[in-house]
């Protein structure tokens, strides 16, 4: 019955099937791998101006903490109560929290799946685990505790910004995994956050994006924002053919087969899902405002 | 509207690249702290630069322009080599006292400067319990503040 609604017939279906197998955006890839180079080298610029030696020109030597925009979401209450911001936060940490709200606001958590370097480096640590563990791979952890432990990262979330408050300062700099890997060649790396590095390495090679999914507080926060962001992923019922491709490459194993509109509040906009990737049929799996029969709105 | 995949990641680029220019603009893009501290604002010492707001990053520079302390009067106390006073950071002054700190169980670093600053220029501040002052910083203190020699023999490292 479905076939009915493509334009090319039934057999087209099939065609455009092996044609979806084959369709591999590098976009995402080449932006990744731009950030990943961009905080790298910033870090190291960062390290040379410190010791006093000639830095990258053009590039900035700021440190991470004034570029990490989770940064500006732990000083909130310093700066409404004090008036100040908590120590080595800056200015431009607050310009890029708004700026990664008004993203998030608008496509989702588009931060994680596209910009942090962190998730990145998991999901390419992740392409070794895909290897070694085959289909079982992102599959390992049963899905009822996976559910509840999905919730872990509002705690963390929440443990972050009070203890932050109460000390007035970065407290989580010494468990931060993110912070941990751009200083790794530095003395500001604590024991705790090498620890806590080691095992999210370590764990991507069996679950995909494992601090993403259950500690991130800044993922935490963010994915909020895919309960009501303006473009929404969303299934046209319709023209879905039921292949479940699209539950099949989530990154973050959110069942995209049976929603309207995903909402889930891991999903990272990584575009995996959609029919410019794994979905076989065409505007099936979107991203945008449209109406239930597929329609642009 | 549908968004597609290859107009996505180039248009959230942009947004965070204007983003960070318009903040440039109007000089809301700052990587670093301004160098200034904030004000006390009650008691009988507000209006002046707060001690417990000098930051880590702050130059001996930096600590003469906001509180009038002489660097040379600073690179004395904390025995900082004099040529390199200038541009010397307080969160250095933990490499240089480690080991004679810890040897008491105590700290020198950022909050034994900004504790310094405070009985230097008679400005309230309430350091860490651990926090200790070179031998040298206690003899200058002692010099310009006779009254509170007590206190300040209880907060010197041995020489």
């Amino acid at each position: 019955m479905k076939d009915s609604i493509f334009p090319l017939g039934g057999n087209s279906i099939i065609l455009r099937w092996r044609m979806a197998k084959k369709k591999k955006s590098s976009l995402r890839l080449v932006i990744q791998i731009l950030f990943f180079l961009l905080v790298a080298l910033i870090s190291v610029n960062h390290t040379l101006e410190e010791a006093g030696k000639p830095v990258i020109p053009i590039l900035s030597a700021a440190s991470l903490h004034a570029l990490c925009p989770f940064g500006g979401v732990v000083s909130i209450y310093q700066v409404i109560t004090a008036g100040t911001f908590v120590k080595k936060v800056h200015e431009s940490a607050f310009v890029l929290m708004g700026l990664g709200l008004l993203v998030a606001l608008l496509f989702g958590p588009v931060f994680c799946g596209w910009i942090c370097p962190l998730g990145s480096v998991q999901e390419w640590v992740g392409k070794l685990g895909k290897r070694i563990n085959k289909k079982r791979y992102n599959r390992y952890v049963p899905k009822k505790l996976d559910t509840y432990l999905r919730y872990l990262r509002y705690l963390v979330l929440g443990w972050v910004i009070y203890m932050t408050a109460a000390t007035g300062t970065l407290i989580f700099a010494e468990y931060d995994p993110y912070y941990t890997l751009f200083n790794l060649w530095t003395e500001e790396v604590a024991l705790s956050g090498i620890i806590i590095l080691a095992l999210v390495l370590l764990l991507s090679l069996v679950v995909e994006r494992p601090f993403c999914k259950y500690a991130c507080p800044y993922g935490a926060l963010l994915g909020i924002f895919n309960l009501f962001r303006i473009f929404p992923v969303k299934r046209i019922a319709p023209t879905c053919i039921d292949c479940m491709a699209c539950d099949k490459v989530c990154p973050m194993n959110i069942t995209v087969s049976t929603a309207s509109k995903v909402k889930d509040h891991q999903c990272i906009t990584c575009m995996k899902c959609t029919s410019d990737q794994a979905c076989p049929v065409q505007n099936t799996v979107v991203l945008g405002k449209v109406s239930k029969k597929g329609g642009a709105v | 509207m549908i968004i597609r995949e290859k107009y996505l990641g180039p248009l959230v680029v942009v947004i965070f690249a204007l983003g960070i220019i318009l903040s440039m603009a109007f000089n809301l893009w700052k990587t670093e702290t301004s160098k200034v501290p904030t004000k006390i604002t009650t008691g009988e010492a507000a209006g002046q630069y707060d001690p417990a707001d000098i930051r880590g990053s702050y130059t001996f520079t930096d600590l003469e322009k906001n509180f009038g302390i002489p660097v040379e009067v600073l690179a004395e106390a904390f025995g900082v080599d004099i040529t390199k006073a200038a541009s010397f950071q307080n969160k250095e002054l933990e490499s240089i006292w480690e080991e004679a700190a810890l040897a008491v169980g105590k700290d020198v670093g950022n909050d034994a400067i900004k504790l310094f600053v405070s009985l230097y220029l008679d400005l309230p501040f309430s350091a860490k319990e651990t926090t200790a002052l070179p031998a040298s910083a206690v003899r200058i203190l002692k010099e310009k503040r006779p009254e509170l020699a007590e206190k300040l023999s209880a907060l010197s490292l041995p020489e």
